[in-house]
C-alpha cells in the first residue's frame, strides 16, 4: 500500500464510511449517490413544489429567522441595535474581502450576507446557506439555548482538498428548515462538515467541491498539511469491489435518506461540557476541528475497531498543525477524544509514542522541518505498526487455515477480514462462520465482504483454479484432518451469538480480533468475545487471535475495573423487536453511547423513550404519563406535517420506536439497571495463539515482546 | 565447482554425517552440512551468498521430509547468517559464519551433558520412571543419575512402529538399571506405579509444546490424568519456530496417513509400518517442566527464548 497522507486517509476511510442506504456496508456509494440526488430533488419539491407562493413563504421564513438571529445576537451583546459589531474587527477590510471572496468561490453561490456583522475574531465564520443558524463560536457560551441543537447533516463525503487556499473553511452546513425557537448558538464542534445537498440547493455544479476545515486563530495556516477527503478517495479505496449488492428493503425516499445521513451533532453530552470548562477556557485552547471530528465519530461509534480508531487519531494529528510546544497543546486534544470514547490501548500507545517523538526533536530544529519530520514519523509508525503489521499478520495467519477448515469468527475485525481474504486468495478451501452480536452488528459487513469475495460457494464458482470443484476425497469425510473439517466447499454462515453453543461444534478454528492484550495475557475485545472463547475452549477448538503488537499493554487486565472504567454509560435500553431489520430505524440503533446520541436530538432524549406500555400502565402515574404522551405524540405528528420532511420523518421514527421498544421508562423504575458492555476481557487460557507481526506467540509471551521490542518501538 | 555449489551435494553430505556418527543429533548434522555449503560456495555478493545458503537449507529440509529437527538446525544457522550479514561484506560474513557454525557443532555435544546435569536432581532414589522410546538425551540423564549412585527402576514403552524402546531397555540393562518394556497400549495400566515421566523431543515449538515420537501425546494425557509429573528433555537447538494448533498442523503432515481402506487385500502389518504417523504434538498444558541446557523452564519460557533468539 502506498503510504501517503491521502493513502492513509483512504485506508482509514474504508472503516468509517457508512453506507447511508443500509447503515453497515461500505460499498454502496452508487446507491448513496442516488440517494443524494433523490434527496436534492425531494428538497426541491418540498420547497418549490407549491410554486411561487411557497418561495415567498420561504423568503419570509428566512427573514424571520434572520430577525430572530439578530435579536439573539443583540441579547448576547455581540452586536448593537443597529447591527454593527460591538467588537472591533481585527481583520483589515482587504483581508475580510479576500476571505469573503474565498468563501464565495468555495460555494459558488452568493452567500447570505446576514451574519456579516459578526465579530471577525470569532473562529467560525460560516455563512450558512440557509442562514438559520449562525455559528458564532459560542462553545463556551453555554448560556441561553445551549441545549437546543438543530439537526445537522454530517457526512464525510463532501470534503475536498483545496491546496491553494491553504486554510480550512467550513461551508455549506446543510440545515433543514427548523422552527426558529430551536435556532441558537451553534458550537464550532457542530460546525464540522458540509453536506452536498446544500450545494445542490445552491445550484452549484460540483457537488464534491467543498472545503474542509476552519480558519481559526488558534490554528494558524502555516505550512500545515491539509488534506481533505474527496469522494474520489472512497472510490479509490474501494476499487475492485464494485458496489453491486442490493439492499434488502430497498432504498427509501429522500426524507429517509436525510434521516440516515444525519449524524446527530454532539451537543450537551458530558464530555463536551467538561472539555469546554476544563480546557477551552482555562488553558485558552480550543480543540482542533479535525480532532473534534474524529472524537465525535468515535463517540458515536461511527469509527469503530481499534485499528481504524488509532489510524484516524494519528491522521487527525497529522492534520492538526504539529509543532513543538505541542506537548501542552496535545493534552486537551487527547482529553477531548478520551471523553468522546474511552481511549483504547492502541491509541494510548500511539500517543505515548508520539509524545516521545515530539520530545526527541532537537530544540534547534526549525518548526517547518520539525513538522515534516513528525509527519514522516507518524506515517512510518502507522505503516510499521499497523498497516504493514496487518499485512504480515494476514499472510502468516492465512497459513494457519487449511483446506477443509471451518473458521469461526466473531464480529468484524479488520485484521481477521484481511486474513480470511488472504487465505481465500491463496486458494484455501474453507468455510467461515460469522458470529454476530448487538449493538453494532459489524458481522454483517464481514459477511458481505466474504460473500463478495466468492467464499460462500467454492464448488459452484470453481474459482480456486487448479483445485477441482468436487470435494477432494480425504477432505469431505471424517478421516480428513480432524474434527469438524467439512468446509472444503466453502460457505459463509451468519449466526447470532445465541447460536454459539450449537455452532461451535462445527468449527475447527476460531479467529478473533483484539482491541488490546494485557501483560498477563488477558485480551480486551468486543463484548461477547469471552463467551466465544469459553465456548471454543469447552469444545476444544483452538482460538487464534490476530493482533498487532502496538496493542499490547504493560498493564494487567483485571476484568471488573477495566470494563467499567471504559466509561460505559450506566445503561442501555435493549431490544428493538424487529427494528433491527427495519431500514428506517437502522440509524437509530442504540449504541453504548446512545445517551449522548439521543440527547443530541431535541425530542429523542432517552429519558422519555423506550416505554413498555404494558408495564407502565400498571400504575396510575404510568397511565397518566401514557395519556400525556399520546397527546404529545398527536401534537407532534400534527406539527410534523408542517415541519420539514426530515422533522416529520424524525417524528414518525420516534413514534415507531416507542411502539416497538419493550423497555419501560427504566430510569424511573427504582433499582432497575441495564448493563451494556462494549468490551469484555477474555482470560488468557482461552487464547491458544496470538498472531502478531513478530510471529506467533502464546499469551504468556506478551511481556517478552513488550520487553524485547521496547527499544525498537 | 560452480558458484551454485552444484557439485557439492548437501543432502549426501548430511546423510554421510549421520551414517558416520549415529550419536550426532540431526540439527547438528544439518548445521555441519550448511557450514560445508558456506565453505564450498564462491559467491561474490552478499545477496548471492545468502541465496545459496537459503537454497541449500531448503533442499536439505525437503530431502529430510521437512523433519522438525533438521528444520530447527537450518533455522538457527539462517538466523545466525541474517545477523552476521547486517554489517559485513561477503568474505567477513563467510568466515564469521563458518566459525560460528563450527562453534555451534562443537558446543552442541555439551548441550546434552548440560541437560543431564540440570535434570538429574529430579531423579531420586527408589523412584519408578517411565520413559518413552529411545532418546539420547534421556539416556544421558539416566546415565548421569546412575553415576550419582541413584537407584531407580525404569519402564520403557515399546514405542511402535520402530520398537525403539527395546533398544533403550537394552542400554539400561547394560547400565544395571532394573527395566521393563511396556506395551504402548499399557501405558494407562502402568501409570499408577510411576513417579515421573521423561520424554525427549524432536522439536520444541513456540507454544512450549513438544513434537516427539508418536505416543508422547497420549502418555502426556495419561500422566496429567494421573497427576504425575511429565518432564521433557531437549537441547535448546531443538527449539523451533513453529506453532502447531493440532496434530494435523505439523510440517510433516501427509494426507495419506491413516487413510481409510475400503476394499482389496491389505497387508495390515505394512499398513501399520508405513501409513501411520511417526510423530505427534503434545500441547504445552500437559508438560510440567522442560529440562534444557538453558535451565529448567516452564513451557512458556520456550517462547521467551525463541523470541529473544529470533529478534533481529
Amino acid at each position: 500500500m502506498l503510504l501517503t497522507i491521502s493513502g492513509l486517509r483512504n485506508w482509514a476511510a474504508q472503516f468509517y464510511w457508512k453506507c447511508p442506504a443500509c447503515g453497515y456496508c461500505n460499498e454502496d456509494r452508487d446507491i448513496y449517490m442516488e440517494h443524494q440526488e433523490k434527496r436534492a430533488k425531494g428538497k426541491e419539491v418540498a420547497t418549490s413544489g407549491p410554486g411561487p407562493d411557497a418561495a415567498a413563504k420561504a423568503r419570509a421564513e428566512k427573514e424571520e429567522r434572520k430577525r430572530l438571529k439578530m435579536i439573539e445576537l443583540q441579547q448576547k451583546g455581540i452586536i448593537d441595535k443597529k447591527g454593527a459589531s460591538t467588537k472591533k474587527p481585527t481583520m483589515s477590510r482587504a483581508e475580510r474581502r479576500a476571505k469573503q471572496e474565498l468563501e464565495r468561490a468555495a460555494k459558488q453561490a452568493t452567500a447570505s450576507q446576514g451574519d456579516k456583522q459578526k465579530d471577525a475574531k470569532e473562529p467560525a465564520h460560516h455563512h450558512h446557506h440557509s442562514a438559520n443558524a449562525g455559528a458564532d463560536g459560542a462553545a463556551q457560551q453555554t448560556s441561553a439555548g445551549a441545549h437546543h441543537v438543530p439537526t445537522e447533516h454530517y457526512t464525510m463525503t463532501n470534503r475536498v482538498f483545496q491546496e491553494d487556499k491553504r486554510m480550512y473553511l467550513y461551508s455549506h452546513l446543510d440545515l433543514p428548515p427548523h422552527p426558529p425557537s430551536s435556532v441558537s448558538a451553534l458550537a464550532p464542534s457542530q460546525v464540522l462538515n458540509a453536506n452536498s445537498t446544500a450545494s445542490a440547493e445552491g445550484g452549484t455544479g460540483d457537488a464534491g467541491a467543498f472545503v474542509a476545515g476552519i480558519k481559526n486563530s488558534a490554528f494558524p495556516p502555516g505550512p500545515q498539511v491539509v488534506v481533505g477527503m474527496a469522494r474520489d478517495a472512497y472510490v479509490a479505496a474501494e476499487t475492485g469491489e464494485p458496489a453491486s449488492v442490493s439492499v434488502p428493503g430497498g432504498v427509501g425516499g429522500p426524507s429517509e435518506a436525510i434521516l440516515r445521513d444525519a449524524l446527530p451533532p454532539y451537543a450537551n453530552g458530558p464530555g463536551e461540557r467538561k472539555i469546554a470548562k476544563s480546557t477551552n477556557q482555562t488553558a485558552g485552547m480550543t480543540i482542533h476541528p479535525r480532532i473534534k471530528e474524529v472524537g465525535l465519530r468515535m463517540g458515536t461509534m461511527e469509527i469503530t475497531g481499534a485499528n481504524a480508531r488509532a489510524v484516524s487519531v494519528l491522521a487527525a494529528f497529522i492534520d492538526t498543525s504539529l509543532y513543538r510546544h505541542l506537548l501542552s497543546y496535545i493534552s486537551p486534544q487527547i482529553n477531548f477524544i478520551v471523553h468522546q470514547r474511552p481511549m483504547c490501548v492502541g491509541i494510548g500507545n500511539a500517543i505515548r509514542w508520539l509524545k516521545d517523538e515530539i520530545m526527541r526533536i532537537p530544540a534547534d530544529m526549525d518548526e517547518a522541518t520539525a513538522k515534516s519530520v513528525l509527519i514522516t514519523r507518524i506515517l512510518d509508525y502507522v505503516k510499521e505498526r499497523i498497516t504493514a503489521a496487518g499485512d504480515v499478520i494476514a499472510d502468516s495467519g492465512a497459513q494457519k487455515i487449511q483446506d477443509g477448515d471451518v473458521v469461526l469468527t466473531f464480529g468484524a475485525s479488520s485484521t481477521v477480514q484481511r486474513l480470511l481474504l488472504a487465505a481465500h486468495r491463496a486458494g484455501r478451501r474453507f468455510r467461515v462462520i460469522v458470529i454476530d452480536s448487538r449493538p453494532q452488528f459489524e458481522g454483517r459487513k464481514l459477511v458481505r465482504r466474504l460473500v463478495e469475495a466468492g467464499m460462500a460457494d467454492l464448488s459452484a464458482s470453481g474459482e480456486s483454479g487448479s483445485v477441482p470443484a468436487a470435494v477432494p476425497s480425504d477432505l469431505g469425510s471424517s478421516r480428513g484432518k480432524g474434527r469438524g473439517r467439512n468446509g472444503a466447499n466453502g460457505g459463509v454462515t451468519y449466526a447470532p451469538i445465541t447460536a454459539l453453543g450449537f455452532i461451535m461444534r462445527e468449527a475447527s478454528k476460531v479467529f478473533l480480533g483484539a482491541e488490546a492484550f494485557f501483560a498477563n495475557g488477558a485480551m480486551l475485545s468486543r463484548a461477547g468475545t469471552a463467551m466465544v472463547g469459553l465456548a471454543a475452549r469447552s469444545h476444544h477448538v483452538p482460538v487464534i487471535v490476530a493482533c498487532e503488537t502496538y496493542k499490547f499493554s504493560e498493564r494487567l487486565g483485571v476484568p471488573d475495573a477495566l470494563v467499567y472504567k471504559a466509561g460505559i454509560p450506566d445503561a442501555q435500553p435493549v431490544g428493538f423487536g424487529n427494528a433491527l431489520t427495519d431500514q428506517s430505524l437502522a440509524e437509530m440503533e442504540y449504541s453504548a453511547y446512545a445517551r449522548d446520541r439521543y440527547s443530541a436530538r431535541p425530542r429523542w432524549n432517552n429519558r422519555k423513550t423506550f416505554v413498555d406500555e404494558s408495564v407502565s400502565e400498571i400504575t396510575a402515574a404510568g397511565k397518566q404519563a401514557k395519556q400525556a404522551k399520546q397527546a404529545k405524540q398527536a401534537k407532534q405528528a400534527k406539527n410534523a406535517a408542517m415541519m420539514s420532511p426530515a422533522a416529520s420523518m424524525e417524528a414518525r421514527a420516534e413514534s415507531k420506536l416507542r411502539t416497538m421498544c419493550p423497555l419501560t421508562d427504566w430510569r424511573e423504575t427504582k433499582n432497575l439497571r441495564l448493563l451494556n458492555l462494549v468490551q469484555d476481557i477474555t482470560p488468557p487460557d482461552f487464547v491458544s495463539m496470538i498472531i502478531t507481526e513478530v510471529g506467533m506467540i502464546p499469551t504468556t509471551s506478551i511481556p517478552v515482546v513488550l520487553r524485547e521490542y521496547k527499544n525498537q518501538m | 565447482m560452480t558458484a551454485q555449489g552444484g557439485a557439492f551435494d548437501v543432502v549426501e553430505y548430511y546423510h554421510d554425517l549421520v551414517a558416520k556418527d549415529p550419536s550426532i543429533s540431526m540439527p547438528v548434522a544439518a548445521v555441519s552440512s550448511l557450514v560445508k555449503v558456506v565453505e564450498q560456495q564462491r559467491a561474490t555478493t552478499m545477496s548471492e551468498f545468502m541465496k545459496i545458503v537459503r537454497a541449500a537449507s531448503e533442499v536439505l529440509k525437503e530431502a529430510t521430509h521437512r523433519s522438525i529437527s533438521v528444520s530447527a538446525g537450518c533455522d538457527v544457522f539462517l538466523q545466525q547468517m541474517a545477523r552476521l550479514s547486517h554489517a559485513q561484506g561477503v568474505e567477513e560474513c563467510r568466515d564469521a559464519l563458518i566459525s560460528a557454525g563450527n562453534n555451534f557443532v562443537m558446543t552442541a555435544g555439551q548441550c546434552r551433558d548440560q541437560v543431564a546435569e540440570i535434570g538429574s536432581p529430579f531423579v531420586r532414589d527408589d523412584q519408578t520412571i517411565l520413559i518413552h522410546s529411545y532418546s539420547r538425551v534421556i539416556m544421558g540423564l539416566l546415565h548421569r543419575a546412575v553415576k550419582q549412585n541413584k537407584r531407580f527402576r525404569v519402564y520403557v514403552t515399546e514405542s511402535r512402529p520402530d520398537k525403539s524402546g527395546l533398544r533403550a531397555a537394552d542400554e539400561l540393562l547394560k547400565l544395571g538399571v532394573p527395566c521393563e518394556v511396556v506395551l504402548d497400549a499399557a501405558v494407562g495400566y502402568i501409570m499408577e506405579k510411576v513417579d515421573l515421566v521423561l520424554v525427549g523431543a524432536e522439536g520444541v515449538v513456540e507454544s512450549g509444546g513438544l513434537i516427539n515420537k508418536v505416543g508422547t501425546y497420549q502418555l502426556a494425557i495419561i500422566a496429567k490424568a494421573a497427576k504425575k509429573p511429565f518432564y521433557a528433555l531437549a537441547e535448546s537447538y531443538k527449539f523451533v519456530r513453529l506453532y502447531p494448533l493440532s496434530q494435523y498442523d505439523l510440517p510433516t503432515y501427509r494426507s495419506d496417513l491413516l487413510a481409510f481402506k475400503d476394499s482389496g487385500n491389505v497387508d495390515w502389518q505394512t499398513e501399520l509400518q508405513e501409513n501411520n504417523p511417526t510423530l505427534d504434538y503434545t500441547p504445552p498444558e500437559y508438560i510440567t517442566l522442560l529440562f534444557t541446557d538453558l535451565g529448567v523452564m516452564t513451557p512458556s519460557g520456550v517462547s521467551d527464548e525463541l523470541i529473544k533468539f529470533y529478534l533481529d
